[in-house]
C-alpha cells in the first residue's frame, strides 16, 4: 500500500506586516485596559467587603452518614448605608 | 422608568395571635383592600380555633380529650399534621406536645399577661422523645392524643396562616405577609429580585419595643418563607432564673442555649419555623453541623456574631458592616 504525500507550501502574504503590527497593537491595549479595569474594579470591592477568599469547610461524618466538603463563597459585597435597599419587612422573634 | 419602591404598596395592619401582623400586596389601592381586609379575618378565624388561650378554642377541646379519639376539623386536622411532619422532619427538635412543660416555665397565658404566676407542675407521663411519635390518626380526621399529652400548634399555625394568605392573595398580584416576625411571600414585586427584609438584630435586654430596630442583613424574599425563633423578647424571670417560651424536648425544660436569635429561609413556612426553633434547643455548635448537613438557608446569632450558611448567601442583598468583624459564616 502506497501513501501519496501531499505537501502544500502557502505563499507568504505580503503587504499585511502594518496590519498584523497594528492588530497586536490594538490587541495588547485592550489586554492592558481590561487589566486596568478589573484592576480598579477589585480595589473598589476592596474597599467595601472585607477580604476573603472561598474556602472549603469539613462537615465530619456522623453514623452512616459520611463527611461533607462545602465550598464556601466570601461574604456578600457590602453596601453603604446610602445605597442600601430598605426593608420593608423584618424577621425576628415573635413579638 | 425605576420600578415602584416596594414599600409604596399598599399595607394593612393588624394585630392576631398575640403578634403584630401585616400584609402588603402589589394592586392598587382600591382593588387591595378587600383581599387585605379578608386575610385579617383568616388569621383571626385561625386563631379562634388553634390558640391555647381560649378554652372554647377547638384546640382546647382536643386538649381537656387527651387519651380519646377525637373528629377534628379540616384545619386542626392539617395544622397538627404539618406540625407533627416537623417533628419528623428535624429528628424530634421540634415538638408540638411540649404545652405543659411550656405552662409549667411559666408560659400559661398571652404573653403580654406572664407575669409573677408560681410554675406549675408540668404532667408529663410519657418520655418527651416518643410523645409526638405517640400522637395517633386515623381515616375521618381523627386524633388522638396520648393520655396527658396537650398540643401547642402556635409558630407552626401562624406560619401555616401565613402560607395560606399567600396562596390565596397570589391572584390579585405579588404579596408579603408579616405574622409577627414570620415572613412568607409570594411574587416579587415587579422589577425586583424578592421583597427586600430584614433579619433584626436581637432584641436589647431592657429595650422597649419602640426603640428603633436594627437589621443585620437585608435578603431577598420570594415564593418562600423567612421564619425567626429566639430567646432575645419572650423571656421572663422566676426564682431569680430567667426563663423562655423555646422548650428543649430533650429535656423539658427552657433549653440553655447560647444563642440569641435563629432565623431560617425555606420554600415551606412550618420547616423554617421547626429548624429555627430547633436550632435554639441545640445550641450553636450542633446547629451549625445540623443545618450544614441538612442545607438550611439560615443565620444564627449569638454573643460573639452571626453565622450565616452558604445555602442563604446568594439571597443576601447586603449585611451591616458591623456584622463582618465578627465570625460571619460557616
Amino acid at each position: 500500500m502506497t501513501s501519496a504525500k501531499r505537501t502544500t507550501s502557502r505563499p507568504k502574504p505580503k503587504g499585511t506586516g502594518g496590519l498584523t503590527q497594528l492588530l497586536l497593537l490594538g490587541s495588547m491595549l485592550a489586554t492592558l485596559a481590561g487589566t486596568y479595569m478589573l484592576a480598579r474594579q477589585d480595589q473598589g470591592a476592596r474597599a467595601a467587603t472585607t477580604a476573603q477568599t472561598t474556602h472549603t469547610l469539613y462537615v465530619p461524618a456522623v453514623g452512616s452518614v459520611g463527611g461533607v466538603n462545602l465550598a464556601l463563597q466570601p461574604v456578600p459585597t457590602l453596601v453603604p448605608a446610602s445605597q442600601r435597599v430598605r426593608p420593608v419587612a423584618r424577621t425576628r422573634s415573635s413579638r | 422608568m425605576s420600578p415602584a419602591d416596594p414599600a409604596s404598596w399598599p399595607e394593612l395592619h393588624f394585630r392576631a395571635m398575640g403578634c403584630a401582623m401585616s400584609v402588603r400586596l402589589v394592586a392598587r389601592i382600591e382593588a387591595a383592600q378587600a383581599p387585605l381586609r379578608a386575610i385579617a379575618t383568616l388569621f383571626a378565624a385561625v386563631e379562634k380555633r388553634l390558640s391555647r388561650f381560649d378554652p372554647a378554642s377547638e384546640l382546647s377541646t382536643l386538649n381537656r380529650r387527651s387519651g380519646e379519639w377525637v373528629v377534628v376539623s379540616p384545619l386542626l386536622w392539617s395544622v397538627a399534621d404539618a406540625a407533627l411532619a416537623a417533628n419528623e422532619q428535624t429528628d424530634g427538635l421540634f415538638d408540638p406536645t411540649l404545652l405543659a412543660e411550656l405552662e409549667a416555665a411559666g408560659y400559661d397565658r398571652s404573653f403580654d399577661q406572664v407575669a409573677a404566676t408560681q410554675p406549675l407542675a408540668a404532667e408529663t407521663r410519657l418520655p418527651l422523645d416518643t410523645r409526638a411519635r405517640n400522637v395517633e390518626r386515623r381515616s375521618g380526621r381523627e386524633l388522638r392524643l396520648p393520655p396527658g399529652v396537650r398540643l401547642d400548634l402556635g409558630g407552626i399555625a401562624k406560619g401555616y396562616t401565613a402560607a395560606k394568605a399567600v396562596d390565596a392573595l397570589r391572584h390579585w398580584g405579588p404579596c408579603l405577609v408579616d405574622a409577627g416576625g414570620d415572613l412568607v411571600a409570594g411574587d416579587a414585586p415587579p422589577g425586583w429580585p424578592g421583597w427586600p427584609v430584614g433579619v433584626a438584630a436581637p432584641a436589647d435586654a431592657g429595650a422597649s419595643q419602640e426603640t428603633a430596630e436594627r437589621d443585620l442583613l437585608l435578603l431577598w424574599l420570594a415564593n418562600a418563607s423567612v421564619a425567626t425563633s429566639g430567646v432575645d423578647y419572650r423571656h421572663w424571670a422566676r426564682g431569680g432564673c430567667r426563663l423562655h417560651h423555646i422548650i428543649d424536648p430533650r429535656t423539658g425544660q427552657p433549653a440553655q442555649t447560647d444563642l440569641r436569635t435563629a432565623t431560617v429561609l425555606d420554600p415551606s413556612a412550618v420547616r423554617a419555623e421547626a429548624w429555627a426553633t430547633a436550632a435554639l434547643a441545640l445550641g450553636a455548635a450542633a446547629a451549625e453541623q445540623a443545618w450544614l448537613r441538612k442545607r438550611i438557608a439560615g443565620v444564627l446569632v449569638d454573643d460573639a456574631g452571626l453565622r450565616v450558611t452558604p445555602a442563604l448567601q446568594p439571597l443576601i442583598a447586603w449585611q451591616a458592616p458591623e456584622t463582618l468583624a465578627q465570625p460571619t459564616r460557616l
